[in-house]
């Protein structure tokens, strides 16, 4: 398209080029042809004009010398001497002039008087005929006078007889022969014109069609026609007449008009121009095939050069498309010298020049990917090979220790029931044998259940549940297992509380619980006298930025470690000395565990030890200012809330260990607190699946299992556990005490039911009818023990605004279920807590749940969130 | 105690040794072993057994599959599953396959003599 466009566009550039070139060159030949017509008209007629002036004057001179003849004439001179009359004088003139073919003769004497006439003229004619032919100025214009539209030839000539005695003038017709001769001589028409204020008077001409027809050689008035102007005698002028054009030229004559002394004459030759101009025409057609040979020449030469210019450049084109295409083997087919031709040949060496660099391009490119893939495989593979052997080197060390850890009790184990078989043991070694291989197997069960944490947390399958976790009931839990390990080792244990501090705290109180438990486990375990103690404290640290954080600080006066120890310290299986596992017992799992756990909580654990002289472990967790979360600034601020004090006198005694499972925290903690009040130990689970698992794999005197859970809810769990032969009883703690959900207790193999809220003198009674008794007073209620049963009371109120913003949101979006399990869990709690009312309250509202929906009703709802502000604000 | 026929199918043999002496405690004088399943089956089809203490964690024919078996030999057959790995998924597999106790080992004896108990309850 760009191609055809590119040689159109040079066609018709070089065609209307040549064209233009070519009608310049026609019409300067034209106007010189024409130029050339003029000047070859305008010479004939200055040559017309000689001729004609010098006949006239061979005329006039012959004329002139005949009348001298006569004016010679004796007779005459003796005539016109002795004064003859006039009638005599003309008569003899009469005859003089007609031997020279004369037609009139005038006589003047010396005074100018006319003497005798053979013509009749008025006197104003007569006077101007004097003037004209005596004057000597007029002498050599061949004088020409007309008479009545008939021009004569004037001549005069002096009379002398001895004296001068008068003068003759002679006229003589110009005959129409004359100028029929002439005209013949010269080609060229010729007109006696009488001119008078610009208007022109034909006298006589030579032109047919100037001329009316007559029948002799008289001359005739002809036909008036416009005479621009009768002046500049000599010059050629172009006359129009009767609508043809004529190139004229005027003669210089001097005519006399004898009729009006305003007329002047002109004679006029002309010739024809349109006559010319057909010699133009003749040129024109012998000129025109050279024109059109020309255009033709010019159009196949436009042609010629358009391909030319055109077709190089078309094969450029195509190239270039072939090299943007990424073909660079199209050769050019331009063999053309000059530009075209250097331009193809630079393109063909630029194409080679492209061709060349690209496939280096694709060269370099090539083995740059061939490096970076090489070099990306030995990444990879090298980093594959370390993580191998990282993973071989744990693996093998992990299986060393578990080997080693497994290995150490077995062997205990095995040795000493060997000895057993050994009848020659004495009662009391083999009592000794039995608790040593009692307390191995004891170990390895906790080894393996260490074990088994640590691979959860490698596979990521611990989640922490991060709640508003008060810390005063945990750190009393945490305070009675210590107590009661120090007591046991000998040393003392001491928990310091830095007040003010939060009284809730956001973090997974079972986790936090656990790392705190380890920690002080161990250094307990590490502690051989001296004593054990737990800070907590409330502060800031400096990370990224600054934070508020919670400090739990073990301090111990045990062995301390060194700074080799120190390294390896929270490494998988890496306890400081082997032979201190044989000393201390312990898997080495335990910091392990409690670092990991502490980061899944946002916080680390930090140490400082010295060695013989103890250590300092400083667990923090990230703990942000709530500007309405309590501070606690006393113990006894803590204590103020108790509701129980009275009622700690009542708590039965009591062992062995029950299983508790609810998914709701703040039960989960009360009916702990409630359980270990007694004595007897707790573990809890949050919901069917692990209650399962761990009343199977454990030996519990009693499970309380809440039936509604998340997971698997009581009734299935209760029902599995049945099935799976689990005989203990199993109670079913449930806030539906309907008949229905007791019957659904019955069926799944629980033994009874309780039902929340949980009434603590009702419960107690629970715990001694499936619990035995214990003799020890291991309860006795401290008062400086922090009262765990307040500070419980004091969370679930400080809870309460949270789930009045939680029930809202959950009313706006409808999301019924969501109400209904926070409904179920106020009316569970807050009775157990002492708000009897709002227990009730919500009982009621549980009822009406399912009908918000329909009634549009808003009122029970507001209502009960009115009975919860009640208690928020302390009305109830 | 009494007079049942005890079957126990463990490929370990000081656990089959362990659980025998265990229930010998228990007056049980009728105690079988089998160390793998097909000799499990061949006992079970062959002898009068009232309770089999079953391992699941067993070469080749694992105990889901024994106790598959066995109760395709006799549905109301009185299994107990003794193992190591108490997740829940086991436990409601062998359940939901019909064995009539979960036994996790480290056990005590009182589970045994739970188990007993329930035969003798039936």
């Amino acid at each position: 398209m760009r191609i055809r466009s590119l040689q159109n566009k040079i066609f018709i550039l070089v065609v209307s080029l040549f064209i233009a070139v070519f009608v310049l060159n026609f019409y300067s030949i034209i106007k010189a042809a024409g130029k050339q017509a003029e000047s070859l008209i305008e010479a004939r007629l200055n040559v017309g004009k000689r001729i004609v002036l010098d006949e006239f004057r061979t005329e006039q001179s012959s004329f002139d010398s005949n009348v001298a003849t006569i004016a010679q004439d004796w007779g005459f001179r003796q005539a016109l001497g002795q004064g003859v009359d006039s009638r005599t004088l003309v008569n003899i003139l009469q005859n003089h002039i007609n031997r020279i073919s004369g037609d009139f003769a005038f006589i003047f004497d010396t005074q100018n008087n006319l003497i005798a006439s053979t013509l009749d003229l008025p006197q104003h004619s007569l006077e101007r005929l004097q003037q004209t032919a005596i004057d000597p100025e007029h002498k050599d214009n061949m004088p020409l006078a007309i008479i009545d539209n008939t021009p004569f030839f004037l001549s005069s000539e002096i009379v002398e007889a001895p004296i001068e005695i008068g003068q003759i003038v002679v006229g003589k017709a110009l005959h129409s022969s004359l100028f029929t001769r002439l005209e013949e001589q010269i080609s060229l028409g010729i007109t006696l014109i009488s001119t008078s204020q610009n208007r022109n008077t034909g006298v006589f001409s030579t032109m047919p069609m100037l001329i009316e027809p007559t029948h002799d050689d008289t001359l005739n008035p002809f036909l008036s026609f416009s005479f621009i102007n009768a002046s500049g005698e000599g010059h050629t002028q172009k006359l129009d007449l009767y609508g043809a054009e004529y190139i004229t030229v005027s003669l210089p004559l001097n005519i006399v008009n004898l009729n009006s002394s305003q007329n002047s004459f002109v004679i006029v030759l002309h010739d024809s121009l349109s006559q010319a101009m057909s010699i133009f025409d003749r040129f024109w057609i012998d000129i025109l095939p050279f024109f059109f040979g020309g255009i033709l020449v010019s159009l196949l030469g436009a042609l010629a050069i358009a391909r030319d210019i055109t077709r190089p450049v078309k094969s450029l084109l195509e190239a270039a498309k072939y090299v943007a295409n990424g073909h660079y083997s199209a050769k050019l087919q331009i063999k053309q010298s000059g530009e075209l031709g250097q331009l193809a040949q630079e393109f063909q060496n630029m194409q080679s020049a492209v061709m060349a660099r690209e496939n280096e391009i694709k060269q370099q490119a090539l083995a740059l990917q061939e490096s970076e893939k090489n070099k990306f495989e030995a990444e990879i593979a090298h980093k594959e090979r370390l993580l191998a052997e990282e993973a071989t080197q744990a693996k093998s060390q992990f299986l060393a220790s578990m080997s080693h850890e497994i290995r150490t009790p077995l062997t205990s184990i095995i040795g000493f029931s060997e000895t057993l078989q050994v009848k020659s043991m004495n009662p009391e070694e083999q009592v000794q044998a039995i608790n040593t291989i009692n307390r191995c197997g004891t170990h390895l069960l906790n080894v393996i259940n260490d074990i088994l944490d640590v691979s959860k947390i490698e596979a990521g399958k611990i989640e922490v549940e991060v709640m508003p976790t008060p810390i005063f009931p945990l750190l009393h839990e945490v305070k009675q297992l210590a107590n009661m390990q120090a007591h046991n080792k000998g040393i003392d244990f001491e928990l310091n509380l830095n007040f003010p501090l939060p009284l809730v705290i956001k973090s997974d109180p079972t986790r936090l619980k656990q790392i705190l438990f380890n920690l002080i486990n161990n250094a307990i375990k590490f502690t051989e006298s001296g004593k054990v103690s737990l800070t907590v404290q409330h502060g800031t640290q400096t990370l990224q930025h600054e934070t508020q954080t919670l400090f739990f600080i073990i301090q111990d006066t045990g062995i301390g470690m060194t700074e080799q120890q120190l390294e390896k310290l929270f490494s998988a299986f890496t306890q400081a000395d082997s032979s201190i596992t044989r000393q201390h017992g312990g898997t080495g799992l335990g910091l392990f565990i409690c670092k990991q756990l502490s980061s899944l909580l946002g916080g680390h654990i930090q140490v400082k030890s010295q060695y013989k002289l103890g250590s300092e472990f400083k667990l923090s967790l990230p703990c942000p200012q709530d500007t309405e979360a309590k501070q606690v600034t006393n113990l006894s601020e803590a204590k103020r809330l108790s509701l129980l004090s009275e009622q700690a006198q009542l708590i039965p005694c009591l062992k062995g260990k029950v299983l508790y499972a609810d998914d709701n925290d703040d039960n989960r903690r009360l009916v702990s607190y409630l359980i270990k009040q007694t004595g007897a130990q707790v573990i809890t689970a949050e919901n069917g699946e692990q209650a399962v698992e761990l009343a199977l794999a454990n030996d519990y005197e009693l499970v309380l299992m809440d039936m509604q859970m998340p997971v698997m809810d009581g009734i299935e769990a209760t029902e599995l556990l049945c099935s799976a032969g689990f005989s203990k009883p199993i109670i079913m703690m449930t806030a539906n005490v309907d008949k229905d959900s007791i019957e659904q207790c019955k069926q799944s193999g629980a033994v009874g039911h309780f039902g929340k809220p949980v009434d603590t003198i009702k419960f107690h009674h629970l715990l001694t009818e499936y619990l035995p008794k214990s003799t020890a007073n291991n309860h006795e209620p401290s008062l400086t023990d922090i009262d765990n049963f307040d500070d419980m009371a004091k969370q679930f109120l400080s809870s309460l605004p949270e789930k009045v913003e939680y029930l809202k949101t959950a009313y706006k979006i409808q999301d019924l279920v969501a109400i209904q399990d926070i409904v179920h869990q106020i009316k569970g709690s807050a009775g157990s807590f002492g708000y009897q009312k709002l227990s009730e309250q919500a009982a009621a509202f549980e009822k009406t749940i399912q009908e918000i929906k329909q009634e549009q009703n808003h009122e029970p709802f507001e209502f009960f969130l009115q009975q919860i502000n009640h208690v928020i604000e302390g009305v109830e | 105690m009494s007079n049942i026929q005890v079957l126990i199918v463990d490929d370990v043999s000081n656990m089959r040794s362990l659980l025998s002496s265990s229930l010998r405690s228990l007056d049980i004088s009728t105690i079988l072993e089998a160390s793998n399943t097909l000799d499990a089956i061949e006992i079970y089809e062959k002898k009068q057994i009232d309770i089999v203490f079953l391992d699941l964690h067993m070469p080749k024919i694992d105990g889901f599959e024994a106790l598959k078996k066995i109760r395709l030999i006799n549905p109301k057959a009185f299994v107990v599953i003794v193992s190591g790995e108490n997740s829940i998924d086991n436990v409601k597999k062998a359940i939901l396959m019909g064995a009539k106790g979960f036994i996790v080992k480290p056990y005590q004896l009182g589970k045994i003599k739970e188990m007993i108990d329930k035969y003798h309850k039936q």
